[in-house]
């Protein structure tokens, strides 16, 4: 007899659903699992083998076929345990197999028949919907973080045995209802810019690169507040639009990393990869693909602490992400295409002493030591960099009193609002084609630009790159049009050779 | 092989009492002695000098035999080496093949006896018995100030440094430096920007510019009617750049020497040493007191070895120069970018600090800076410090 049961498997970080077809027919009695089944996935045999008898059911002792379809799509984890056990049930006459159509079926089995959980949950709850399965079940400590998918009928089992009775309407499960979202907060462990004097330029490009989602870097002596300012920038984070954070949760999800109690993130992620992270760790990709750093960074921040201390090839590996905003790992049975669109903050000294640029100790730096180092940051990821600003010391005392992080929360907020508002999506994501009027790039801005590519011998990118800050800028203002000192302050503050 | 018991060559020479070979049609021998003998390492322009007046001539060196390197103060493996191989190679034949290095990439040799031995330095002690120069000869005979400084410099340094080096060649002065990068550089590039000349004393052989990165630069200078100097032959292997050598030759061929930058135990101190030990005016250039790179130049005009530069106008007139002509002025300003620049005219700073200083907002700083910038009035080095160009200090009349 043949059944049909519906499950779902990570790719990447996007969920596909899965048919799960079982035969059981006349034969040598044998399980046998096709359709590219990794390795973990061929040992659900004896998982369920052992968790139908020790549930009170029978394994027939007949031919029992399982196909995984799509057959061509490789397949990893022990997400299917579940499904295979239930489609066996169902092919081998044990219950009825009307229910298993309208209900996707999640979850490892233990040998004793219990569910275990499977990462990335939300990502196959989301699968599941996109198949027009409307119900699912999967494993209770789960059931919160699918039924975040919220036009899903969710339902938490504890065994296969709860499972089996909830499908064959005996013992019908109830429906795990949305969590009830928490409402937002930042971080409470940021610093706040209040406690942050001087450095007023540096405070101001943190807020565009917030607010706009434009790549920073920050460069200057020790100890001057680089790192400080760069925490402090998980104070005046807007949370995450509705589309947003189902992205990040599902990256999330996929990671192992989610709350279970609060299953939808709402607080952008921030990453902090330490400088000796490897290309992998940083971009994604080993035998089984991971989300690296700069996917779990998605509509958040990466903070790069000491960026000239990283791999080369690990940060010449974000140049793609920074560009496009999402990492290709090619892999023998095809691409996989990981979102990564980040906002890159960068801390460095600028040279290996740090006090090139002066500041309270002298420079033991040779000019051709401080220029290789500074070479660490290569030339096309120098030119990804929307904007650098040089941290010098300050001589002369400041005396005005440094705006609190809620303030500029709410200003960056509202710029915030009126980028997407306007486009619908953060300015550091505009194509050059929309610098218009609509945009907000009155006439003669087109003919500025050109002008100071010529006098400032700027490449058009960089160009493109200081419109979209001046486009920020703008709207940090409360300016519907872009004007000229918006263009040049961006301008000031682009990415050039230090010790030409 | 050289004439072993022939009689003492005749005494040269083109310069008097000085014993150098004699012009080339007569007896080329003693100029080829000459060559060789000042290109085997270890025998630096003293030792070689202490052996010429021990055998009355190079030639006579030669024919002396090992023995007389005994006289060297400090004789090591690698001399005695190269000597030997020099003896069997022939003397005659090292010395064409050395000046051969030269004249094919263009460029000339000159014993100090010679006319095109640039003349200043050929009346010090401890000279360079023989130079490799390329590009144009007749500038060393002109009105030549030496730039040096800190290869470490900071903006203010590089800013001063061009500005000095501007001055003087608008006022057709050659600025003589190192080719290093730094002060040297940066004093370069504003000669030749100013359409002026310049000339590079290299610490390595002429074929081999050091450091590597300004083979452009050097290309330049020779092409825009400077010349490149070195004491050393193509080909020469070189373990260490003699930067302290070159030092003293900068020294030695001009008329002044300008310390911009400098910090403790300097190279270019020992530049200004040289300059104070040969008679040569030297200026230095003061910076804050808490700053390492200007410690040297501090020092040299607290011990009164050097004179204050407090201008670059006031320097021109104290060398006894006449100041070149002065580019136009530049369009007007709006009012911040006038109180930005006049604030960077009082002093140089980051932006942290012009924002303390105009007590105006971020943005308006910023996008000041960056207009100045465009109209050629302020200069940032790196995006952290922002100095006022000569223009803007043309501009505002202070120069």
């Amino acid at each position: 007899m043949l059944s049909q049961a519906v499950s779902a498997a990570v790719i990447g970080v996007d969920g596909v659903a899965v048919r799960v077809e079982v035969d059981v027919s006349f034969g040598l009695p044998g399980l046998t699992i096709v359709g590219l089944a990794g390795s973990a996935v061929l040992e659900a045999r004896e998982r369920v083998r052992s968790a139908l008898r020790n549930s009170g059911f029978e394994v027939p002792a007949r031919r029992i076929t399982v196909n995984l379809a799509p057959a061509d799509l490789p397949k990893q984890g022990t997400g299917f345990d579940l499904a295979i056990a239930v489609g066996i049930l169902a092919a081998s006459g044990q219950m009825d197999a009307g229910a298993l159509s309208r209900t996707a079926l999640i979850g490892e089995l233990a040998l004793d028949g219990s569910l275990r959980e499977v990462p990335g949950t939300l990502a196959l709850a989301s699968a599941a919907l996109a198949a027009e399965v409307p119900a699912m079940v999967v494993p209770l400590v789960s059931a919160h973080e699918a039924a975040a998918v919220r036009s899903l009928t969710v339902h938490g089992a504890l065994t296969l045995g709860d499972a089996v009775a909830h499908l064959s309407d005996a013992c019908p499960l109830a429906r795990t209802a949305p969590a009830a979202e928490p409402a937002w907060a930042p971080p409470p462990d940021a610093p706040d810019l209040a406690s942050i004097s001087g450095q007023r330029a540096a405070r101001r490009m943190l807020e565009v690169a917030v607010a706009g989602h434009h790549s920073l870097a920050l460069c200057g002596p020790p100890g001057i507040g680089k790192t400080l300012l760069v925490r402090a920038a998980a104070g005046i984070l807007p949370p995450l639009e509705d589309s947003e954070a189902a992205e990040v949760s599902r990256i999330y999800s996929v990671a192992g990393l989610l709350d279970r109690r609060v299953p939808l993130r709402r607080e952008r992620p921030i990453r902090a990869p330490h400088h000796t992270t490897s290309t992998q760790a940083l971009v994604g990709g080993g035998p089984k693909v991971r989300p690296g750093e700069a996917s779990l960074a998605h509509r958040g921040l990466l903070v790069l602490d000491e960026t000239l201390h990283f791999r080369a090839d690990a940060l010449d590996a974000l140049r793609q992400p920074l560009e496009s905003g999402s990492v290709t790992i090619a892999r023998v049975d095809g691409a996989l295409r990981l979102p990564a669109r980040f906002t890159l903050l960068a801390a460095f000294n600028p040279c290996p002493c740090g006090w090139a640029l002066g500041g309270s100790a002298a420079c033991r730096c040779d000019e051709a030591v401080r220029r290789r180092y500074q070479a660490r940051l290569s030339g096309p990821l120098r030119d990804r960099l929307d904007a650098v600003v040089t941290m010098a010391p300050s001589r002369d005392t400041v005396t005005s009193r440094p705006e609190p992080s809620s303030v500029v929360r709410r200003r960056v907020r509202a710029a915030w609002d009126r980028q997407v508002d306007r486009q619908g999506a953060a300015n550091g994501e505009l194509e050059p084609e929309a610098f218009d009027e609509e945009h907000g790039f009155g006439s003669g801005f087109g003919s500025l630009l050109e002008q100071r590519g010529r006098s400032l011998r700027l490449s058009p990118r960089r160009l493109h790159r200081a419109a979209r800050v001046a486009r920020t800028l703008a709207d940090l203002d409360g300016c519907g049009v872009v004007e000229r000192a918006h263009l040049d302050e961006a301008l000031l503050h682009r990415p050039q050779e230090m010790f030409a | 092989m050289i004439g072993v018991g022939r009689s003492r060559p005749r005494s040269p020479s083109a310069r008097g009492q000085e014993n150098g070979p004699a012009d080339r049609s007569g007896d080329t021998s003693e100029r080829a002695s000459w060559i060789a003998l000042a290109a085997i390492p270890g025998i630096g322009p003293v030792g070689f000098a202490s052996l010429v007046e021990r055998h009355g001539s190079a030639r006579a060196t030669w024919a002396a035999g090992e023995r007389a390197l005994d006289a060297l103060p400090r004789l090591d493996d690698e001399t005695l080496t190269v000597y030997r191989a020099m003896r069997s190679e022939g003397v005659a034949a090292v010395a064409r093949r050395l000046e051969a290095g030269t004249t094919a990439i263009g460029g000339a040799v000159r014993t100090a006896s010679e006319i095109e031995y640039p003349a200043r330095l050929a009346a010090t002690a401890g000279r360079p018995p023989v130079l490799h120069m390329l590009g144009d000869e007749s500038c060393l005979a002109a009105r030549c100030v030496a730039i040096v400084g800190t290869r470490r410099a900071s903006g203010y340094g590089l800013s001063v440094a061009a500005e000095i080096a501007d001055e003087l060649a608008r006022a057709g002065v050659v600025v003589v430096s190192g080719l290093a990068t730094g002060i040297d550089a940066a004093a370069h590039r504003a000669a030749l920007a100013a359409g002026g000349r310049t000339a590079a004393v290299l610490p390595s052989p002429l074929a081999r510019v050091y450091p590597p990165r300004h083979q452009d630069l050097s290309r330049e200078i020779v092409a825009r009617g400077g010349v490149l100097v070195s004491e050393l032959p193509v080909g020469q292997r070189i373990g260490r750049p003699d930067f302290a050598r070159r030092n003293r030759i900068i020294a030695g061929v001009v008329d002044a020497v300008i310390v911009v930058e400098a910090p403790d135990r300097s190279g270019a101190l020992l530049t200004a040493h040289a300059a104070t030990v040969l008679g040569r005016e030297l200026y230095a250039v003061p910076g804050p007191i808490d700053a390492h790179a200007s410690r040297g130049c501090n020092r040299l005009i607290a011990d009164h070895e050097a004179e204050i530069v407090t201008s670059a106008s006031a320097l021109l007139h104290r060398i006894g120069v006449v100041q070149g002509q002065r580019p136009p002025s530049v369009a007007s300003l709006s009012d911040a970018e006038g109180l930005v620049l006049a604030q960077l005219l009082r002093r140089a700073g980051s932006i942290e600090e012009l924002l303390d200083r105009t007590r105006c907002a971020t943005g308006v700083v910023a996008s000041a800076l960056t207009l100045l910038e465009t109209r050629g009035l302020v200069s940032a080095f790196g995006g952290a410090t922002f100095h006022p160009t000569l223009a803007a200090r043309r501009l505002a009349g202070f120069v």
